[in-house]
C-alpha cells in the first residue's frame, strides 16, 4: 500500500516540479516553515560557494534536488525516500543532522515531511546573496522561531473531564498514556515496602522497626495519609530535601583550586535550606531569596534564632569556584560570574544562559545580550560576608543609651583630666617608674615623650630638646605643603561626601566621626582605649560591630601606589580588590591592620595597570574569603585614601600631636625638658577644655591620645571613682549588643550595564547591554539604580513565566520517581529531552502555583497517587513495551543516594546522632547525617564520592548512578562500614536473646521486614559458621553478629529501594 | 527488552560500560563513544607529569643568548608573573650537549635520558598554556579546562577505547614516596561528567594498602563465606525486583571487587621482576625519592603490559626552593639545587622505563608523555629562582608512533615566548588521541546541554612529530 502511495507521490511530484508555479499556500508554507530552518540550521555547512560539506548545498532548488555525494537530498513527494528527512530524523548515526547540534523539534521535522510530500515547492531559483542569508539568519528571526519551543509556551491546564470519585488527577493523566500503550499498572505495594520507600523519599532514612509495625497495624482508612503527614513533619525531612537543593546550587564549603580556601560560614546557608524546607517556605519566596534575599522590602525574619532568613539565600551566589592568584583577574571575574549565571539559569529556569557567553545560543532562544545582561547584574555586586541578623527592636535604644553614656563619660572625665593637666610639670619632673620606662623607650620622634628621651640620651647635647622641636616644626611644615588635591585620586574619609561615595555595610560603618571621639574599653581596668582624630572608626559604639567599606571602582590607567591612613586592632583588614577577586595570593596582597596609632600604609598597584579595582577595609570577620569566623572583636579607623603615581613621595604623616605643643610654645625657645613640661600643661588644659565641649581638633585629639597612652591622663577605674558607674553602664549596654551573625553574600555596588564581549573575549569589550530578564521572555531594560537582582528574581517567579513552576515540579518529581517527567531537570532547552507527559507537567505546574508554591503540598500530592504507591513488579508487557518504565506502570527500582546509604548505615547501627541538626560542618568519621559533612572541593568525602555524590562544579539536578568496584570494596572493607557493623553487634549483644530473635531484629532494622524462612535458615547457618570460626581462632575472629551485620550491609536490598 | 538484552546491559566490570553509565547517558540524548579505532598507532599512554613546572631553559631548550645577557634587565616587555619578584636575566647553570644520532640538545640534568633515549624523543619546544597558576594549569593540562568538573584525559581515553583488563581499572594514577596529587587535588583524575568507571584509581605503590579498601579485613574463608551469604540474599532480592538490571549489575560488581583484591597486590609486589630489571630503573638507589619514583616507572610498565590504557606518574617531593609535595618542580628559589635533585630523581627511572619498554617491544604501542604545567622564566625570581612561564616551554613524547629525534617549534632567543609553530595543550591531546586511533573532534560527550571534548573547540594533530 505504501509502495503504491509512494509511486503515486513521485508521479505527482514530477508533475509538480514540472509545473513552475506552486500554489500560494504551498509557497507560504515554504517561506514560513522551511526557508528559515534551512537558512538557520543548514546553510552554515551547506551553501553554494560556502563549505558545501559532502558536496551538498541546500540554498536553492536546483542544488537541493541535485543533492551531494550521497545522492539527491530529497525525492519530492516521497518523504521516506528523502535522505534529508532521514538525516534530520537521525535515522542512522552516521547521517544525523544538523551535525553536532540538537535534533530539530518534532514539529519542524513534521513540517519537512509535509513539505516533501507536497512536492517540495521551492521558489529559490538561485543561491541567495549574502544579504539575503543575513536576513534569513538574522538573530531576531531565529529568536522568533526558537521562542516556539515547548518549554517557553504558557502553561495550559489539561481538561481532566469528570474524574470518577477518588481518582487522583495525576493518576488519571498517567493512566491515559499507559492505556494508549496498552499497559496496566502494578498492584499496590505492600505496607512494609511502602513505608520503606516513603521513609527514604521523605526523610532519607530507613523506617524504625516500630514505625513499620505501627503502620502495618494501623487500621485507619487514612493510615497512609497520616504517615505521609508525620514524615513531612519530621525535622529529618528538611535535611533530606536540603541536600537535593544543595546539588542544584553546587553547595561547597571551599572555593577549590590551589589552597582551596574555605568559604567562611557557608554552612549557614545549608541550615537555612533545612529550616526553609521544614517550615515549607513557598518556593517562589525561596527563589527571590536566592537572588536578592538581602534586598527584599519585607524579609522573612526568624524571631527564635534572631535571623533574617531571606538574606541567607544569597549565599548560593558565593559557592563559585575561585582560581588561585590569577594573573588575568578579569578573566577570573568573567569565569566566576559565568558560574553564577550557569547555576541561576539552570536551577531556576532550566536554561543554559552561560552557553551564550561567546555567541548567541546555538540551539535555544538565548542571545549573547542575555548573557551580558546577567553579567551586568551579578557584577554590580561585590562578594562579602553580610549580616543576617533580624533587626533587634531593642538595639536602637541600646545604641542611644551608649551614646548618652559616652557623653556623660566625657563630662565626667573632663574635670579629672583638667586636674591631670595642671599636674603635668610635677609628673614629668619626677617620673613614676612606669613613666620612666616609657620615656626610656621613646626612641620614635613622633611621640610626646621623645624630648625627655633625647635629653636623657648619653650623647645628648644641650640643644637636644630644641632639636626635637625643630624636627616637629619641620614635619608640620612639610605636611602642610603636601600636594593634597593634586593626587590622582583621594578620599578624605573625614568628609561626609567622600565617605558617602563608598559602599558601607555594618553598624560600625555608618558615618565619619569628628575629632575627639573616643572608644571605651569593653573590659578590664582601663576606661578609654583611644581618643581619635576625625575619620571613619568602626568601634565607637562597640568592637563587636562589623564594618565594611568599599571604595568606588576605578580603572588603573597607569602605574600607581595606594596609600591608606589606618589604625586598627584585632585582625581588621585593608586591601585593594582587583576585578572583584576575593581571595588573597602572591599578587593579591592584604594588609592586616596592626596598631592603634594611625599610620600611612602602602600597597603597590603597578602590577595591575589596566585593571579595575576598588579598595576594601573590613573588620576581622568580614572579609569575603579571608574572614576569621571566630573573630569577635576587632576595629579599624581610616581617615585618608590616596592614589599616587608609582614611586611618588609618600603622603606625609604630619605629626598632629605636636601642633598643640608648638602652638602653646609660640616661638619661645626651649632648652630644658622642664620648660617643655609647663608648655605641655598649658596645651593639655586647652585641649581638655576643647574636648569637653566637643570641639577638639585632630591635633588636639592626637595630643590627648598620647597623653592618655603615656599615663599622663588618668584612665584607671580605681583612679576615677566618679566615672566607674558610667563605665559599668556602658559595659552593661555593650554586652547586650549581639555579635553579628555573618554569612556569605554579596553587597550592592551600584548598578552598571556590562559590555558584550566579542566572541566571549573579555579583552574585547563592545557596546554595553542594558540589564534585562531574557530577550525571549521580556527584553525590557531594568529601571533600577541597584544591580537588578531583585527585578530578575521577580521576573523568574512571575506568573507569565512558565519555566519556574515547570522546572521545580519536575525536580520534585525526579527525586520522588528517580526520573523527571523531563529527564534532563537542568535543561528544558533543545539539548534537553522533552517531557514524557507534557499535560501532567503543566497540570502539576499550575497546581503548585495554585497551592501557594508549597513544596510539601506538592510532595504530599504526588506520593498519595496510586502510581507512586504501586509495587515495583512490572505488569505483563511493560518490560517489552516500555523497558525504561517511562509510563510508570510500576514503581522504579532505585539505588539509594550516597547520603542515604551512609545515613542508613549509621541509623541501623544505632550510631546516628541527629543532634545537633545544624552548625559548622564535620568530617566523615563523625556519626552525623551526611548533609552536615564538610564539602571541601579538593578533598571530597571518599565514601560519598564513591556512591556518586556530585562534584560541586555546577548544578546537578540528576545524579549519576554508577556501578564501580570501588563501591563494593567500600562496603566490604572500609573501616567506617566495619565499625558500624561492630557497633550494631555490640548493641544487639548487650541484650540477651537467642540467635533466632537477633536475626529477626537485624532484618527488621536493616530492611523493615522479617526474614523469610529460607533467609532465616541461611542466616542461622552463617552465624553458626562464624561462631565456629571464632571458637577455632580462640576468639580472635570478630563477633558473628558483626559479620552478619556487615553481610547485611552488603546486600543489594540494603542499598536499593523497591 | 529481551532477557538477552538485559544480560548484556547487566555486564559490568571495567571492560564494558556499566549499565548505570548507559542509563545516565541515555538521559542526555544519543551520545556514544567514538567508533572503534581503525588507525591506532598506540594502545596505551604513560603520562610522566612533572608537577610544579620544569624549566625548559634548563632541560630541553638551550638559550646561549642568556649567557651573554646574564644579569641584565629583560630587553622585552615582561608579562605579569605569579610572584612579581622579577630579577635579571638568569642563564642556565646546566650545560647542554647533543645526544644520539639526532643530536638533540639535552642539559646535564638528564644524562641517562640523553644517553639512552635521545633518538626516541620528539621534543616540543613551543608548548603554551593559558594559565599561569598551578591548580588551574594542572586542570587545564589534564582536562582542557582550567577548573574542576571536567574529565581527565585518562578518563576520555578510557571512555573512547574501553579497557581490556576486567580486573584492573583502565586509568591508574601511581604514587609513592609520599607523593600526593598536584594542586587541584584528586579532581585532576576525575571522570567529570563521563561515566564513573572511567575515573582514575590511585595506586600507592609503596603503601600497605595500595588502593583504598582493597585489603580484605578477614581471612579469605570468612570473606568467601560472607560473599556466599550476600549472594544468596541478593538472588532473592533480585528475583523480587524482577531481575532489575541495575541490581544484577551491582551483584556482578562484587566479583570484580573480589578479583581486584588479589590482582592489585600481585601487581604492586613486582613479583617476577628480575634484580637486573629493578636495577635498570634505579629501584636499588640509596636516594629514597629516586627509588620511589623508579618503583612507579616499573609499575607503569607492568600496568601497560596488563592492558591498562592510561597511567599517570607522580613526582616525589624534594622540598627545595618553593617545591612542595603538590608541586615539587616549583623552584621559585634555589633552581639549580632543586632542579638537580628533581632530575636526579626521575632521570634514571625514566630512561630505564623507555629502555625496558623498547626491549620488550612495548614502546611502539606505548605513548610516553613528559610534561609539566608550564615552563619557567628566563629572568630570575629573586636571585636564584625562576617564576612560571606559560608562554613557551618544552615537553616531549616518545614511543607510540612518534617520530623520535625530532624537535618541534621554537621559543624566542630568550626562551620567553613561542615564535615558531605554537602548540597548545589541545594540540597535544589531539595528537595523543590521534595516535590511539581516536578523532578528537568526534570524541564528544553531551553534558549540561553542550557537547564537550577533551580539546574543547580547538586542537590540531601535530603531524610533524609523528612517524
Amino acid at each position: 500500500m505504501s509502495r503504491i502511495t509512494g509511486t503515486f507521490a513521485v508521479i505527482t511530484s514530477g508533475l509538480l516540479s514540472a509545473a513552475p508555479a506552486p500554489s500560494p499556500a504551498a509557497l507560504e508554507f515554504f517561506e514560513t516553515k522551511i526557508r528559515p530552518v534551512l537558512a538557520q540550521d543548514c546553510y552554515e555547512c551547506h551553501r553554494t560557494g560556502g563549505k558545501r560539506k559532502a558536496g551538498l548545498a541546500l540554498d536553492h532548488r536546483e542544488a537541493l534536488l541535485a543533492g551531494g555525494d550521497s545522492g539527491p537530498a530529497i525525492v519530492p513527494g516521497n518523504p521516506s525516500a528523502s535522505l534529508l528527512l532521514q538525516a534530520i530524523r537521525h535515522e542512522s548515526d552516521d547521517l544525523a543532522m544538523p551535525k553536532a547540534g540538537a535534533k530539530l523539534e518534532p514539529g519542524v521535522i513534521a513540517d519537512f515531511e509535509h513539505w516533501i510530500r507536497l512536492g517540495a515547492p521551492d521558489p529559490r531559483d538561485t543561491s541567495p546573496s549574502d544579504a539575503q542569508v543575513a536576513a534569513d539568519t538574522d538573530w531576531d528571526a531565529v529568536l522568533r522561531r526558537r521562542k516556539n519551543w515547548w518549554s517557553l509556551q504558557p502553561i495550559v491546564r489539561p481538561d481532566l473531564g469528570r474524574l470518577p470519585a477518588g481518582t487522583h488527577p495525576v493518576d488519571a493523566l498517567l493512566a491515559n498514556k499507559r492505556r494508549d500503550a496498552g499497559l496496566t499498572r502494578a498492584q499496590p505495594a505492600d505496607r512494609v515496602t511502602l513505608i520503606r520507600r516513603l521513609s527514604f523519599a521523605l526523610r532519607g532514612l530507613p523506617p524504625a522497626p516500630e514505625e513499620v509495625a505501627a503502620f502495618v497495624a494501623d487500621p485507619r482508612r487514612h493510615a497512609y495519609a497520616a504517615l505521609v503527614d508525620s514524615l513531612l513533619a519530621s525535622p529529618r525531612y528538611g535535611e533530606r530535601w536540603a541536600r537535593h537543593w544543595m546539588d542544584w546550587v553546587r553547595y561547597a564549603d571551599s572555593h577549590g583550586s590551589e589552597g582551596d580556601a574555605p568559604i567562611p560560614n557557608a554552612w549557614r546557608y545549608r541550615d537555612y535550606l533545612i529550616r526553609a524546607l521544614n517550615t515549607d517556605v513557598p518556593y517562589d519566596q525561596l527563589v527571590r531569596e536566592h537572588l536578592a534575599g538581602d534586598l527584599l522590602p519585607q524579609p522573612r525574619l526568624n524571631p527564635a534564632l534572631g535571623l533574617n532568613e531571606s538574606a541567607l539565600g544569597t549565599a548560593q551566589l558565593r559557592m563559585v569556584l575561585h582560581g588561585f592568584a590569577p594573573t588575568d583577574a578579569l578573566e577570573e571575574l568573567v569565569r566566576f560570574t559565568d558560574d553564577q549565571i550557569n547555576v541561576v539559569s539552570k536551577t531556576f529556569l532550566g536554561l543554559t544562559v552561560s552557553c551564550a557567553r561567546c555567541h548567541h545560543h546555538k540551539f535555544d532562544p538565548i542571545s549573547q545580550q542575555d548573557f551580558s545582561s546577567w553579567y551586568g547584574i551579578f557584577t554590580s555586586t561585590s562578594p562579602a560576608q553580610i549580616t543576617v541578623d533580624a533587626p533587634d527592636p531593642a538595639e536602637p535604644r541600646v545604641r542611644a543609651e551608649i551614646a548618652a553614656t559616652k557623653s556623660a563619660l566625657r563630662r565626667a572625665l573632663a574635670p579629672a583630666w583638667s586636674e591631670d593637666a595642671s599636674n603635668l610639670p610635677a609628673r614629668l619632673a619626677t617620673p613614676s617608674p612606669a613613666l620612666g620606662k616609657l620615656i626610656a623607650g621613646a626612641k620614635d620622634p613622633s611621640g610626646i615623650l621623645h624630648p625627655w628621651f633625647a635629653a636623657a640620651a648619653p650623647s645628648a647635647t644641650p640643644g637636644a630638646v630644641a632639636g626635637v622641636l625643630t624636627a616637629w616644626r619641620t614635619r608640620r611644615t612639610e605636611a602642610a605643603a603636601a600636594p593634597g588635591a593634586t593626587y590622582p585620586k583621594r578620599w578624605d574619609m573625614t568628609r561626609a561626601e567622600d565617605f558617602a561615595a563608598w559602599r558601607r555595610d555594618g553598624a560600625g560603618a555608618t558615618a565619619p566621626s569628628r575629632a575627639g571621639e573616643f572608644a571605651v574599653a569593653a573590659e578590664g581596668e582601663r576606661v578609654v582605649t583611644g581618643i581619635y582624630p576625625a575619620g571613619a572608626y568602626s568601634h565607637l559604639v562597640s568592637t563587636k560591630d562589623r564594618a565594611v567599606l568599599l571604595s568606588p571602582r576605578f580603572d588603573l590607567d597607569g602605574k600607581y601606589d595606594l596609600w591608606l591612613r589606618l589604625a586598627g586592632e584585632g585582625g581588621a583588614y585593608a586591601r585593594f580588590v582587583v576585578q572583584n577577586y576575593p581571595r588573597e595570593g602572591s599578587v593579591y596582597p592584604v594588609l592586616k591592620i596592626i596598631g592603634a596609632q594611625r599610620q600611612w600604609q602602602k600597597l603597590a598597584l603597578e602590577y595591575w595597570e589596566g585593571d579595575r579595582i576598588h579598595v576594601e577595609v573590613t573588620t576581622a570577620a568580614d572579609q569575603p574569603v579571608l574572614a576569621d569566623p571566630k573573630a569577635i572583636r576587632s576595629w579599624f579607623g581610616i581617615s585618608d585614601v590616596v592614589v599616587t603615581p608609582a614611586g611618588a613621595p609618600p603622603p606625609v604623616d604630619g605629626w598632629e600631636f605636636a601642633a598643640p605643643i608648638l602652638a602653646a610654645l609660640a616661638d619661645r625657645p626651649v632648652n630644658q625638658p622642664a620648660e617643655l613640661a609647663a608648655t605641655y600643661a598649658a596645651a593639655a588644659a586647652t585641649c581638655v577644655a576643647a574636648w569637653a565641649e566637643g570641639r577638639a581638633t585632630d591635633a588636639q585629639a592626637s595630643f590627648l591620645d598620647q597623653l592618655l597612652k603615656a599615663g599622663l591622663l588618668r584612665n584607671e577605674l580605681d583612679a576615677l571613682p566618679a566615672v566607674r558607674p558610667l563605665v559599668a553602664a556602658y559595659r552593661a549596654a555593650e554586652s547586650s549588643l549581639r555579635v553579628p551573625t555573618r554569612a556569605p553574600g554579596v553587597l550592592e555596588t551600584g548598578g552598571a550595564d556590562a559590555p558584550l564581549f566579542a566572541r566571549g573575549n573579555h579583552k574585547q569589550p563592545g557596546a554595553t547591554v542594558p540589564r534585562h530578564f531574557l530577550d525571549a521572555l521580556d527584553p525590557k531594560p531594568y529601571r533600577t539604580t541597584g544591580s537588578g537582582r531583585l527585578a530578575l528574581a521577580e521576573d523568574i517567579v512571575r506568573r507569565d513565566n512558565p519555566l519556574a513552576a515547570r522546572v521545580i515540579v519536575n525536580r520534585v518529581w525526579h527525586h520522588l520517581f528517580g526520573r523527571g517527567l523531563v529527564p534532563t531537570p537542568d535543561n528544558f532547552g533543545r539539548m534537553g529531552q522533552p517531557p514524557s507527559h507534557p499535560e501532567l507537567l503543566d497540570f502539576l505546574a499550575g497546581w503548585l502555583v495554585e497551592h501557594g508554591w508549597s513544596i510539601k503540598a506538592l510532595i504530599r500530592f504526588i506520593v498519595t497517587t496510586e502510581t507512586w504507591r504501586a509495587a515495583s513488579d512490572a505488569p505483563p508487557g511493560s518490560r517489552e513495551k516500555d523497558p525504561d518504565n517511562v509510563l510508570l506502570s510500576h514503581a522504579p527500582v532505585r539505588r539509594l543516594e550516597a547520603e542515604a546509604i551512609r545515613d542508613a548505615l549509621l541509623s541501623v547501627a544505632g550510631d546516628l546522632q541527629v543532634e545537633p541538626a545544624a552548625g559548622p560542618p564535620v568530617t566523615g568519621e563523625v556519626p552525623r547525617r551526611s548533609v552536615f559533612l564538610r564539602v571541601k572541593r579538593n578533598d571530597l568525602d571518599p565514601f560519598l564520592a564513591a556512591f556518586d555524590a556530585p562534584v560541586p562544579a555546577g548544578p546537578v539536578g540528576r545524579r549519576d548512578v554508577t556501578n564501580v568496584p570501588g563501591q563494593s570494596l567500600t562496603l566490604l572493607n572500609a573501616p567506617f562500614v566495619r565499625e558500624r557493623a561492630a557497633h550494631w553487634a555490640q548493641r544487639l549483644e548487650a541484650v540477651p536473646a537467642d540467635d533466632d530473635a537477633r536475626i529477626t531484629a537485624m532484618y527488621q532494622s536493616a530492611f523493615g521486614r522479617n526474614p523469610a524462612d529460607e533467609e532465616r535458615r541461611q542466616a542461622l547457618d552463617f552465624v553458626a559458621r562464624m561462631k565456629a570460626e571464632r571458637a577455632a581462632t580462640a576468639g580472635a575472629a570478630p563477633s558473628p553478629w558483626t559479620e552478619l551485620g556487615q553481610a547485611l550491609f552488603n546486600t543489594k536490598e540494603f542499598i536499593f529501594l523497591r | 527488552m529481551t532477557r538477552r538484552d538485559m544480560l548484556r546491559r547487566c555486564s559490568t566490570g571495567f571492560g564494558l560500560m556499566a549499565l548505570s553509565g548507559l542509563m545516565a547517558q541515555k538521559g542526555y540524548g544519543a551520545t556514544r563513544p567514538a567508533p572503534t579505532p581503525r588507525t591506532a598507532r598506540a594502545r596505551n599512554v604513560i603520562f610522566l607529569y612533572m608537577s610544579g613546572g620544569v624549566s625548559h631553559l634548563d632541560s630541553f631548550d638551550p638559550k646561549p643568548l642568556l649567557q651573554q645577557l646574564a644579569g641584565q634587565p629583560m630587553p622585552v616587555k615582561v608579562e605579569r608573573t605569579m610572584f612579581n619578584k622579577n630579577g635579571k636575566i638568569f642563564p642556565s647553570p646546566f650545560a647542554f650537549r647533543r645526544h644520539g644520532q639526532s643530536g638533540i640538545p639535552i642539559s646535564s640534568l638528564f644524562p641517562r635520558i640523553g644517553a639512552a633515549c635521545a633518538d626516541e624523543l620528539a621534543v616540543i619546544r613551543s608548548m603554551t598554556s593559558k594559565v599561569n597558576e598551578h591548580a588551574q594549569g594542572n586542570y587545564f593540562f589534564h582536562t582542557g579546562f582550567p577548573t574542576m568538573g571536567f574529565p581527565s584525559a585518562g578518563a576520555w581515553i578510557n571512555y573512547g577505547l574501553g579497557s581490556v583488563n576486567h580486573d584492573l581499572p583502565g586509568f591508574v594514577v601511581l604514587q609513592s614516596g609520599g607523593a600526593i596529587p598536584p594542586h587541584g587535588g584528586v579532581g585532576l583524575y576525575s571522570n567529570g561528567f563521563l561515566p564513573a568507571q572511567h575515573q582514575a584509581s590511585i595506586v600507592v605503590a609503596d603503601a600497605p594498602e595500595p588502593v583504598a579498601n582493597i585489603t580484605p579485613r578477614e581471612r579469605d574463608a570468612i570473606q568467601r563465606g560472607r560473599l556466599d551469604f550476600i549472594r544468596a540474599s541478593d538472588t532473592a532480592f533480585s528475583r523480587a525486583t524482577g531481575a532489575d538490571p541495575q541490581v544484577e549489575a551491582a551483584v556482578k560488581n562484587y566479583e570484580t571487587a573480589y578479583r581486584m583484591q588479589s590482582a592489585v597486590p600481585e601487581l604492586v609486589a613486582l613479583s617476577g621482576e628480575s634484580e637486573a630489571t629493578k636495577k635498570l630503573y634505579g629501584l636499588d638507589d640509596p636516594h629514597p625519592q629516586k627509588a620511589a619514583y623508579a618503583r612507579q616507572c616499573l609499575l607503569a610498565r607492568r600496568l601497560v603490559e596488563r592492558g591498562v590504557r592510561f597511567v599517570e606518574l607522580s613526582c616525589v617531593n624534594e622540598k627545595i626552593g618553593g617545591g612542595n609535595a603538590p608541586n615539587p618542580w616549583d623552584q621559585h628559589g634555589e633552581l639549580q639545587k632543586g632542579h638537580a635533585a628533581m632530575a636526579y630523581q626521575v632521570d634514571q627511572p625514566i630512561a630505564g622505563l623507555l629502555t625496558d619498554l623498547r626491549q620488550r617491544g612495548l614502546l611502539d604501542e606505548t605513548l610516553v608523555i613528559w610534561a609539566g604545567e608550564f615552563g619557567r622564566t628566563p629572568f630570575s625570581q629573586g636571585t636564584n629562582g625562576r617564576d612560571h612561564n606559560p608562554y613557551g616551554f618544552s615537553i616531549w613524547l616518545a614511543g607510540g608512533g612518534v617520530k623520535g629525534g625530532t624537535i618541534y617549534g621554537a621559543t624566542d632567543d630568550l626562551g620567553y615566548h613561542v615564535v615558531d609553530k605554537p602548540a597548545t595543550v589541545y594540540d597535544l591531546w589531539a595528537t595523543v588521541l590521534h595516535q590511539l586511533g581516536l578523532d578528537h573532534d568526534r570524541l564528544t560527550y553531551l553534558s549540561g546541554g553542550r557537547n564537550y571534548r577533551l580539546t574543547d573547540v580547538y586542537g590540531n594533530v601535530l603531524h610533524d612529530i609523528l612517524a
